[in-house]
């Protein structure tokens, strides 16, 4: 039994070293590329530790533009995240208090930009132009469409966080108290979601550091905007930031991990061990 | 203190009837238990009076005054649900203050009721512990001394201890009424134990099909059951087949007038408690299957000759029983014979 459970262990790293490799190589590739000087006919394995540099990317960084398109995408990235938090979370608690057998007919319809293309969005995005422009101007203007395409993971993400909790019995017992529904939301339900909303949020961030087809459409200068048009001038930079902005959001994703990991059997503020007395929890 | 009454309520899910003309009235510190099978509308009576649940019929009164339009967070009702309700994010002492916040006490006072209500609930040391430090029975004892410590009009507790072990469900119990009697707070507590509401409650209320069967105390739906359904359903009742002719029920050969009969000519069921049934030469013939000894008591399996049903016959834990097999005769305490069709 021992030795069949020490294969099956052994079968999953291999699984999961096979995968790493099959993601790390283009990753590796596009840095060698993108932070060695090195000619691209020379980049072999005898080369690998050779005139390694940030100069691709500190270049980048010497571009006024590219602060500019950072922040811009970082108030996208907030922008979106409080659109988010302010309409689905009111709106997904609704659903499931309310109408719970409607749940499945919201997660297919959450699931559409995912299954519609970026471009069918523009298109739409296109003919409303001539009539929006008041709003289409304003570079914040991509937030509700952001908030859109993110949808699909940001609901899902609130919608498993609300599974996760009692939240009929949570409502209840904070409006029997003499909470409204504002309290109700803000001091019970979202501190009880927590988990669900930093996933929600970081999953927004990775969305909108990587969305590119409707910001160009609009002629927004946002960071994978910058990122397309920096890369046909300096191809090397534009790859270096490219690496950049998958590290960071791969960071978004460990963070996840750490920031959802479940709270351990000590309490945190008084670090009082668990109780032994009387009864022993169920 | 404050006297609570539901005045014929009406309230339908789809088209099923939940709460069918449904009335109630309890005094002040009163507790009142509603006992009855699953979906006899014990829980959305309860729900309908924190306002949960809005009757399509009927009024709801609180201390005289009419609370059926009133959202629910605006009732003052304290309720204790059957799954923990602990808010998760918060310690006991801020679970406990919540309710104290929303009614905009002073800090000074909020401290005062706190302290209060953990001392009602013996759980003082406990007041910075998170909902997973604490067992089923300590999160339900602060879900109590939450719902106290806002001095609510009434008490509502919605099957609390049915997520708990026997043991502390029964310490729990034995709690809940000293601390309903301690704060004179008038309670409606929803269960389908029948020990349970039995030993908690000032007044029992059976329910089936949305009604109320019978509101009385628990001494009086035990021993008098008003219809055939609450004998059936609170203790054990025997069965038996039998006759009514001319007013007189016959079983084989034993013979009685009932008072509370008033069945025509026909077959009839007697329903009829093991304690009311006893030895007696008069009675019908049957044969002694087995013999269990309780300690205070002991319970006498008899086959009945005229009828396939196990009569049960209870005596005295001192009495000498009948041996298995021996033929004996039983017969009721006519007084308290029911009969159903």
């Amino acid at each position: 039994m021992t030795s069949m459970g020490g294969q099956r262990r052994l079968g999953r790293r291999l699984i999961l070293l096979i995968g790493a490799i099959y993601f790390a190589f283009p990753f590796v590739a596009m840095a060698r590329f993108a932070f060695q000087n090195v000619q691209v006919f020379d980049l072999g394995r005898s080369t690998l530790f050779e005139n390694w540099s940030l100069t691709s990317v500190t270049s980048a960084f010497g571009e006024d533009y590219f602060w500019d398109a950072l922040r811009l995408s970082i108030q996208l990235a907030l922008g979106t995240a409080l659109l988010t938090l302010f309409v689905l979370v009111p709106t997904a608690v609704w659903v499931h208090l309310r109408i719970p057998r409607a749940r499945a007919v919201v997660e297919f319809l959450t699931v559409l930009p995912y299954v519609i293309p970026a471009i069918a969005l523009v298109a739409g995005i296109v003919v409303i132009k001539p009539h929006a422009r008041w709003f289409l101007n304003s570079d914040l203007s991509l937030i509700p469409f952001y908030a859109v395409l993110a949808l699909p993971f940001t609901y899902r993400s609130i919608d498993a966080g609300l599974r996760a909790i009692d939240l009929r019995t949570l409502t209840e017992a904070s409006r029997s108290l003499g909470a409204g529904w504002n309290v109700t939301l803000r001091r019970v339900l979202i501190p009880s979601l927590k988990s669900a909303l930093i996933s929600s949020t970081f999953l927004t961030v990775a969305v909108v550091l990587g969305e590119y087809t409707i910001a160009d459409v609009l002629l927004k200068r946002t960071l994978p905007a910058f990122m397309a048009e920096y890369r046909q001038s300096d191809p090397r930079g534009g790859y270096a930031l490219a690496v950049l902005s998958l590290l960071a959001t791969t960071l978004l994703f460990a963070g996840i991990g750490v920031a959802t990991r479940p709270r351990g059997g000590r309490n945190p503020r008084t670090d009082e061990p668990s109780p032994s007395t009387e009864e022993t929890p169920s | 203190m404050t006297s609570l009454s539901l005045e014929r309520i009406t309230k339908t899910f789809g088209s099923t009837i939940a709460l069918d003309d449904f009335s109630l009235a309890i005094e002040s510190g009163e507790l009142v238990s509603l006992l009855g099978p699953s979906g006899c509308g014990k829980t959305t009576a309860l729900r309908v009076v924190a306002g949960f649940e809005v009757p399509a019929r009927g009024s709801v009164f609180v201390g005289g005054a009419d609370v059926s339009r009133t959202p629910a967070h605006r009732r003052n009702m304290g309720m204790v649900f059957q799954s923990y309700s602990l808010f998760p994010n918060m310690n006991v002492a801020q679970n406990i203050e919540f309710g104290l916040r929303t009614r905009r006490l002073s800090p000074v006072e909020r401290k005062k009721r706190i302290e209060e209500a953990l001392e009602l609930v013996q759980l003082q040391k406990q007041a910075k512990r998170y909902s997973h430090q604490l067992s089923g029975g300590q999160q339900q004892r602060v879900a109590l001394a939450r719902a106290l410590a806002i001095r609510p009009d009434v008490l509502l507790l919605d099957e609390p201890l049915s997520a708990l072990d026997a043991k502390v469900r029964s310490t729990l119990r034995d709690e809940i009424r000293r601390i309903q009697k301690e704060s004179g707070t008038t309670a409606v507590f929803v269960t389908h134990d029948q020990d349970e509401a039995l030993s908690i409650s000032d007044r029992v209320g059976v329910m089936s099909e949305g009604r109320l069967e019978q509101l009385a105390p628990p001494e009086v739906v035990y021993s008098s059951p008003s219809s055939a359904f609450v004998a059936r359903f609170v203790g054990t009742i025997n069965e038996v087949d039998g006759v009514v002719e001319n007013g007189t029920i016959r079983v084989g050969p034993y013979q009685f007038r009932s008072p509370r009969s008033g069945r025509a000519d026909g077959p009839v069921k007697i329903l009829v408690r093991p304690e009311h049934t006893r030895f007696d030469e008069t009675g019908i013939p049957a044969m002694v299957r087995q013999t269990v000894f309780m300690g205070a008591s002991k319970l006498v399996d008899v086959q009945a000759e005229v009828s396939a049903r196990v009569i049960r016959v209870q005596l005295p834990g001192h009495v000498t029983s009948p041996e298995p097999g021996s033929r004996v005769n039983v017969s009721f305490d006519e007084t308290k014979a029911l009969t159903d069709q």
